[in-house]
């Protein structure tokens, strides 16, 4: 009984329902990871892309290809569109007012000639794709019974010579055969017209008729001639995208090589290609000429097949991310040297350019900074009050061969102010210039009044600084960089145990 | 998880249960007219010619806690509640290694006669002991984390002991006076074992690279145990058959043991003795199980035995950005890393925890005895030293007052007292070993409580008494 009323005695020291503090201290090491990754682990993230590649031994390069089809096509040289010949005919009527008391049936024959006009070219045959011939005749010659038109300079798809009583003729598979009587080629069309009517006699003094000959919707589909020099405009833009985000500067690229290829299937028509521009733009930013001199002049020959006209040109280039675009403009100068070859132009026949820029990254960065804003969803997190302070220890083993300098900046969007920098310096990781590992160690001391703005703000402000410290590098595959990230977490001082 | 709870729960009820004849060093055991200092020396002198008690004869309860002091991991106001937990101060006070042990016994029956060379005794008790030790590591890492444990020699080696048992035991002692200066004693125990728990290995080390403050785990957990219920195995996973207390369960695991004792009073001033107690042994083979904890080959932070954390990985991160259930993900993998297996036992056998002592008295006058007494006593965590100093007074045939001063590793303070009175037949006793412990019970390094009440026949016979009539009834005998 004793026992019991001393320990009754006690019983207020185990009665914790006053309790209000924990109070202790502490310092946990903790490491926290060992990540790394890679210039290959990074494009595999970016997913398909077919602007960056690598070549065999895994370095990086731009990779632009792109096609100017059709830059020139048969089709618009052969179509010729609706053409019409007109001819009046008139002569004197020797007995004006006299009429015949019975009419007397007659024919009047004539030769009406066109000419296919062609500033660069002279034809010699061409084959019809499309064509509606159609004639008319009007005049005071009285009752026309039939209209006999033919041609022995255009063969029909029988084989026959052109003739035809009716007005309106297809001629689709046709064929022009345009040589004079002395067998040289020429470019006019002679159609004979024979005009049956009944003579009556008229008042007027002399008779006279139009003729209409008109070629509907005329398109070739083969021409053979001789074409003259002629010149052939372009301008191109292409629009592209390229995968650095918020990239502030030049990156100086070196050793960028380009390939060109054609394919011309006009037969026997030789040409030049002169790039009078071709640079990278976008924005307000200076563009980025891509030769070094202009024009840039390429041999163009006949080929069905593309082939190269201009193998792994050395170009330099500065290219700044914020590009978007690259313009090439230029004219095409067929038969440059006016060479009087029989050509055979088909409608189907096309020149086409491919250009393949092979950009290896390899440059020289004097200065390009990164930025980029990272969302904070930290609005849930109390700061808890035992912690004082958390020291974040990072070993960097870099294999790029840049420097980086990392700044980071509390932002708090709803005030649009900058609550100040999560770390107190730039931090700098140091690259690898010459392949091997370079270490850099880092730390990031977050008390607990920084901890509280970081729980404050909902962003951070990222400017990642890129500088290549003079040298041309060049980007691996296998370029790496590791973070091995560690903390000490010092803890003291009181928690209340209520809240 | 259900056998880390059955685990922590086997752990729990150690902690929570308390063991056995508290064979810690009492003030009862210094008493000249109470039978119950039989207890501490089978050859203790019983002047009594009889005695009994049924359900009342003793009832002891300890806690011996060295190493944890509750007012140091509290402070507290004026009404004496605690109201701040200072866990540097706490840490602080604990030593390098702590145990706490719990102990109970319950004596259900006792009797005792004297014969004509000697004294019979006969006794049924229930005995629970508990013992826990644990050392500053646990505590330390846990308050003030790992940066004081940095190195591959200095890691925070957690080291955790748990042992409980409860059984009940009979015993038959027998006294005898072989001379005038000789007393010897036996008592043999038929035991019968209730549960049992034991932990062999309970430890883990945690080590911290100073540099990459890489984390490696080393652990080890081995317990056996031996339950109330039975349990099948289905499927590697142990289930309980049925919960409740099934009174059958206090008659298995049977064991054995024995107490020795000896006495030699060399004048009539000064006498030394010496007991071993509680040799033996029992042997658990009902529902007996063994639960081993092993670190498993889960992945990549494993590392020969290891767990070995270097941080998240590069496709953890990924993970933890894009997928809304990393850290469930993350926590499962884990634990694939760390295993406790139950494995049915077809028994094992553990010794009984035991105890030696030796003492040495000096008689002032009859009734004013000073003694001095080295124990070592084992509750299951090895033998620990205590070292006691005692005065008995015993007067009139019919009082023993006895107070005590006791030593032991961590524990300085222990001033005891005991009383015994025999009214007419009726003894009562009551004792301490640490009056302050009622005070201040959870900062004493000891709370205990003997007590009992038990029914005396006959008058009093002094030992010299005994060995005149026993000699007189031999001459007798011879004559005849």
């Amino acid at each position: 009984m004793v026992a019991i009323l001393m320990l009754s005695c006690n019983k207020n020291r185990f009665d914790f329902d006053n309790l209000e503090t924990v109070e202790g201290s502490g310092q946990w090491k903790l490491p926290i990871g060992n990540v790394s990754t890679t210039l290959g682990d990074v494009l595999k993230q970016l997913g398909e892309n077919d602007l960056i590649s690598y070549d065999e031994d895994g370095n990086l390069q731009i990779h632009y290809s792109f096609k100017l089809n059709d830059i020139l096509k048969g089709s618009s040289f052969l179509s010729l569109g609706t053409m019409n010949f007109s001819s009046e005919i008139r002569f004197a009527n020797p007995f004006p007012g006299y009429h015949l008391p019975d009419p007397i049936d007659t024919v009047y024959r004539f030769q009406q000639s066109i000419e296919l006009d062609a500033d660069s070219a002279v034809l010699e045959t061409a084959v019809i794709k499309t064509c509606t011939m159609l004639s008319t005749i009007q005049g005071n010659l009285g009752n026309v019974s039939r209209v006999e038109i033919s041609s022995s300079d255009i063969t029909m798809p029988n084989g026959d010579s052109l003739f035809t009583t009716q007005s309106e003729v297809d001629l689709a598979g046709a064929s022009f055969h345009l040589y004079d009587d002395f067998g040289n080629p020429d470019t006019v069309v002679v159609f004979n017209y024979a005009i049956y009517y009944q003579l009556e006699g008229i008042d007027d003094e002399e008779y006279h008729f139009e003729t209409i000959l008109g070629m509907n919707n005329l398109k070739l589909q083969q021409l053979s001639g001789h074409v003259n020099q002629f010149v052939y405009e372009f301008d191109i833009d292409t629009t592209f995208s390229l995968p650095l985000g918020n990239i502030d500067g030049n990156l100086n690229l070196v050793g960028a090589k380009v390939n060109v290829k054609e394919r011309n299937s006009f037969e026997n028509l030789y040409a030049q290609l002169s790039i009078n521009t071709a640079e990278f733009y976008g924005g307000s930013l200076a563009p980025s000429t891509i030769f070094d001199h202009y024009p840039f002049v390429l041999n163009v020959v006949p080929s069905y097949d593309y082939v190269s006209i201009l193998d792994n040109e050395t170009v330099n280039l500065s290219l700044n991310p914020k590009y978007d675009a690259v313009r090439f403009a230029g004219l095409v100068d067929f038969n440059p040297n006016a060479v009087d070859n029989l050509v055979t132009i088909y409608d189907t026949s096309t020149l086409s350019v491919a250009i393949d820029a092979i950009i290896p990254m390899q440059f020289n960065v004097p200065g390009v900074t990164y930025i980029d804003t990272i969302s904070l969803n930290l609005g849930e997190i109390s700061a808890p009050s035992l912690v004082k302070e958390i020291i974040l220890g990072m070993m960097f083993e870099s294999e790029l061969p840049f420097n980086l300098s990392v700044q980071l900046d509390m932002y708090k969007s709803t005030t649009g102010e900058i609550l100040g920098g999560l770390v107190d310096h730039e931090m700098l990781v140091n690259g690898s210039f010459d392949g091997t590992p370079v270490l850099t160690n880092e730390s990031i001391s977050i008390t607990q009044d920084l901890l509280k703005k970081l729980l404050e703000s909902d962003m951070l402000i990222m400017r990642v600084g890129v500088n290549t410290g003079g040298n041309d590098v060049l980007l691996n595959l296998d370029n790496g960089l590791g973070v091995t990230l560690k903390a000490d977490v010092l803890y003291g001082g009181s928690m209340d145990v209520n809240n | 998880m259900k056998h880390i709870r059955i685990f922590a729960t086997l752990v729990f009820m150690a902690v929570l249960s308390s063991a056995s004849v508290a064979q810690i060093v009492s003030p009862v055991d210094f008493m000249r007219y109470n039978p119950r200092s039989v207890n501490a020396n089978p050859a203790f002198y019983t002047s009594d010619f009889g005695y009994f008690d049924l359900m009342l004869g003793g009832y002891t309860v300890g806690v011996q806690n060295i190493g944890l002091k509750y007012d140091k991991f509290f402070r507290f106001n004026n009404a004496g509640q605690p109201t701040v937990l200072d866990l540097d101060n706490g840490v602080a006070s604990l030593r390098d290694k702590n145990y706490i042990n719990t102990f109970v016994n319950v004596d259900v029956f006792n009797c005792g006669r004297r014969t004509k060379h000697g004294y019979f005794s006969y006794s049924h008790r229930f005995r629970e002991v508990e013992s826990m030790t644990f050392n500053k590591d646990l505590v330390k890492l846990l308050a003030n984390g790992n940066s004081a444990f940095l190195g591959e020699a200095n890691p925070a080696d957690i080291r955790v002991n748990v042992s409980a048992r409860m059984i009940q035991e009979f015993n038959f002692g027998y006294q005898m006076s072989l001379t005038d200066q000789w007393n010897i004693g036996l008592r043999l125990k038929f035991l019968m074992g209730f549960m049992d728990v034991k932990t062999n290995a309970l430890n883990a080390q945690l080590y911290t690279d100073p540099e990459t403050y890489a984390l490696k785990l080393m652990s080890a957990a081995d317990v056996r145990a031996t339950l109330p219920y039975e349990f099948v195995m289905e499927d590697g996973k142990m289930k309980i058959v049925d919960r409740r207390f099934n009174p059958a369960t206090l008659f298995k695991n049977y064991g054995f043991g024995v107490d020795l004792g000896a006495e030699y009073k060399i004048n009539d001033q000064w006498g030394v003795a010496a007991a071993l107690n509680d040799l033996g042994f029992i042997k658990w083979n009902n529902h007996s199980v063994n639960f081993v904890g092993e670190i498993n080959d889960g992945g990549s932070y494993y590392d020969n035995g290891a767990f070995v954390f270097t941080g998240l990985t590069n496709e953890q991160v990924h993970a933890m950005m894009e997928d809304e259930h990393f850290a469930q993900n993350l926590m499962d993998s884990l634990t694939s890393y760390f295993s406790l297996t139950p494995q049915t036992l077809a028994g094992y056998t553990t010794g009984l925890y035991s105890n030696m002592m030796v003492r040495g008295y000096y008689d002032l006058t009859p009734e004013h005895r000073f003694s001095a007494q080295f124990m070592g006593y084992n509750v299951g965590m090895g033998m620990k030293p205590a070292m006691t100093l005692a005065y008995t007074g015993s007067f009139k045939e019919q009082y023993d007052v006895v107070a005590t001063y006791t030593m032991m590793p961590g524990s300085f303070d222990n001033l005891g007292i005991g009383l015994s009175a025999n009214f007419g037949g009726l003894l009562m006793y009551v004792a301490t070993n640490n009056i302050f412990g009622f005070f201040n019970p959870a900062n004493r390094s000891h709370l205990h409580a003997q007590f009992g009440i038990s029914f005396t026949s006959g008058e009093k016979v002094s030992r010299a008494e005994t060995i005149v009539i026993r000699d007189q009834e031999m001459e007798a005998e011879s004559e005849d």
